[in-house]
């Protein structure tokens, strides 16, 4: 069963890994296309119809995709400063009810999203864009991020031992 | 139903109660969201979240936030800082009290080109710091001058903050951004002149003999030094020349920007791929971290609008018969507070719904009040006992109390309020350089 567990541990953490690193392209895909309009439209006269569109695609996207990492390094921005002076049982226990509303709330969100995105699907819905596109091909990041992140707040609240979960990974804000 | 100023407290108590428990903000903000969605519309109201919070991320401004953090970070990262530095270094001539000279122009280019005062805090904290109590500074205006000169950060442009409030409050970033220039820059001169008098009161508080702090430039030197500053203004045009001149927006100067830094960095020879991936990872995580707690805030004004809370405070505020200027200070007032205890961004996505529809009954010039705004809650950052820039500095140095540290930053609170004074008396130093740009 821990075996398992563990499995399950790591293939999360590559997921969440390789998430953050298609989120990272999505950054560098919006300097590309920001710099390629401003090139397009001032020394060729050409604006293009595309570019405002898919920042904001690629942007949604990213974000969500990013969420689960700073999720796992305890990167979210969080006011510490009495969970600092607590005792160490007391905060510690804070700590876990926060990362238990986290899962509920994380696991409710992606649950709504999830349906939502089902909804999109089913009933064809498209982004309301020059460019426009099914909106589940984007909402469904969000769907993603919020379902990793859940269960990061899962594994923050039962630590399994090693470093990362430990908090010992990453600054909190 | 609940009156609607039952539903306001109790949306504000809750996130406080989370806030104060350590929980991240935006799950302080997502808790607060669901369980008011279901207690007001119910569960039918759920796919007006997920609605909501795809909107939020979809809006192209957005976009700069993530630029402008890997702008910074590239110029970080690629060490092209440190020539920044050392050139400035050398341009400030032999003058007394050089190196409070040196803070100010310092802390004014580092917070143009980063956008964040907690991190202009520390590296100044750091890198001048300890140099500057060697050499017989006092302790205390030197950290004054430090924190407060980082704080200048958020308003000189391109800020974070102000495309974050910008964003939320539905004002021109590219206004709003600029509106930071001459206020920033009266700030700075503000605290040189400050710093001039208490010499002036007691010269012990700066080196007597200005030779031994440094020999006299030659002339070579200072071509040198502006030589290699030079590359500089490919950043700076690339994001201020681009906006003021109209060929980009913000969000695409940002980008623009991003190409600057690059270049920048290339010329110092100081670009690799291992570098550039590194920024890009951490302004990603930095923005997912930023844009997600933007997500979720968006939902709670729209429940607060829903709810007819936003509706009924404005009608109460409009008609409690109190003059602008007295409306205007408490509005001010409010988040200064707040900020002493909650994070800025936490203060920015609480307060802004509930002021915007207040400044637009009140009359308010947008770009003038969100940008007392802007500064008042930078403000608040360095504000005892809880301002979180306090905390950046006090981390680097160690040799200094934490009570130092607030007696340190005293003179410079007063000081900012003086500068919003300025602002409030004379509207045309926030509103000004905007209204050039049309």
């Amino acid at each position: 069963m821990t075996n398992v567990l563990g499995k399950l541990r790591a293939v999360h953490d590559w997921l969440t890994q390789a998430a953050a690193i298609l989120a990272a392209i999505g950054l560098i895909c919006i300097v590309a296309f920001y710099v390629f309009e401003v090139v397009t439209r001032y020394v060729f006269n050409a604006p293009t119809a595309w570019v405002s569109d898919f920042v904001s695609y690629t942007l949604a996207a990213s974000v969500f995709l990013a969420l689960p990492k700073v999720t796992r390094d305890r990167g979210h921005v969080a006011v510490t400063i009495l969970v600092d002076i607590l005792p160490d049982r007391i905060a510690g226990l804070t700590q876990l009810v926060v990362s238990l509303i986290g899962f509920g709330c994380l696991s409710l969100a992606s649950w709504v999203s999830l349906q939502e995105n089902i909804r999109q699907y089913t009933k064809g819905i498209e982004t309301l864009a020059i460019v426009a596109i099914p909106q589940w091909w984007v909402s469904s990041f969000i769907t993603l991020g919020l379902a990793f992140s859940a269960l990061y707040m899962l594994r923050h609240a039962f630590p399994s031992g090693n470093a990362d979960e430990n908090g010992l990974a990453g600054s909190a804000g | 139903m609940m009156e609607w100023y039952t539903t306001l407290l109790l949306g504000i108590a809750i996130l406080f109660v989370l806030f104060l428990s350590g929980a991240p903000i935006f799950l302080a903000f997502l808790f607060a969201i669901l369980t008011g969605v279901y207690v007001v519309i119910g569960p039918a109201g759920y796919p007006m979240f997920a609605n909501s919070v795809l909107d939020t991320v979809s809006i192209t401004s957005l976009a700069s936030i993530p630029l402008f953090l890997l702008m910074g970070e590239l110029l970080f990262r690629s060490g092209t800082m440190d020539v920044l530095f050392d050139s400035i270094d050398k341009l400030v001539g032999r003058v007394r009290g050089r190196q409070y000279v040196l803070v100010v122009i310092l802390s004014a280019v580092f917070g143009a080109l980063s956008g964040v005062a907690m991190a202009v805090a520390a590296m100044l904290g750091r890198a001048i710091m300890p140099g500057m109590v060697a050499r017989g500074y006092d302790r205390e205006i030197a950290a004054g001058l430090i924190v407060s000169g980082a704080s200048l950060a958020p308003i000189i442009p391109p800020s974070l903050l102000a495309i974050i409030v910008g964003s939320i409050a539905d004002v021109s970033i590219a206004k709003l951004l600029i509106a930071g220039v001459l206020p920033g820059l009266m700030l700075g001169g503000i605290f040189l002149l400050y710093v001039y008098a208490c010499i002036a009161l007691r010269p012990s508080r700066a080196p007597g003999n200005v030779t031994d702090e440094r020999a006299d430039a030659t002339a070579g030197e200072i071509t040198m030094a502006l030589l290699r500053m030079l590359p500089f203004a490919i950043v700076i045009f690339s994001v201020m020349g681009f906006i003021l001149l109209g060929i980009a927006t913000p969000s695409e100067s940002a980008a623009t920007g991003v190409l600057g830094a690059l270049i920048t960095a290339a010329i110092y020879r100081n670009l690799s791929l291992r570098m550039i991936w590194d920024s890009v990872m951490a302004s990603i995580t930095v923005s997912a971290m930023i844009l997600a707690i933007m997500a979720m805030s968006k939902m709670f004004t729209q429940l607060l609008a829903f709810t007819g809370a936003t509706y009924q405070l404005v009608d109460l505020v409009a008609n409690l018969g109190y003059g602008p200027l007295t409306m205007l200070v408490i509005m001010l007032a409010v988040p200064f507070v707040l900020c002493m205890f909650i994070d800025t961004i936490a203060v920015i996505l609480l307060t802004i719904p509930i002021y915007q529809p207040v400044v637009t009954a009140l009359d308010f010039d947008p770009v003038w009040f969100w940008l007392l705004f802007l500064i008042n809650i930078t403000l608040g950052a360095i504000t005892p006992p809880f301002g979180y820039t306090l905390f950046a500095f006090k981390a680097v140095v160690p040799d200094m109390s934490m009570s130092e540290v607030y007696r340190a930053v005293w003179p410079f609170v007063m000081l900012f309020l003086l500068g919003m004074a300025v602002i409030i008396a004379v509207p045309g130093i926030a509103t000004w350089l905007p209204e050039q740009v049309g």
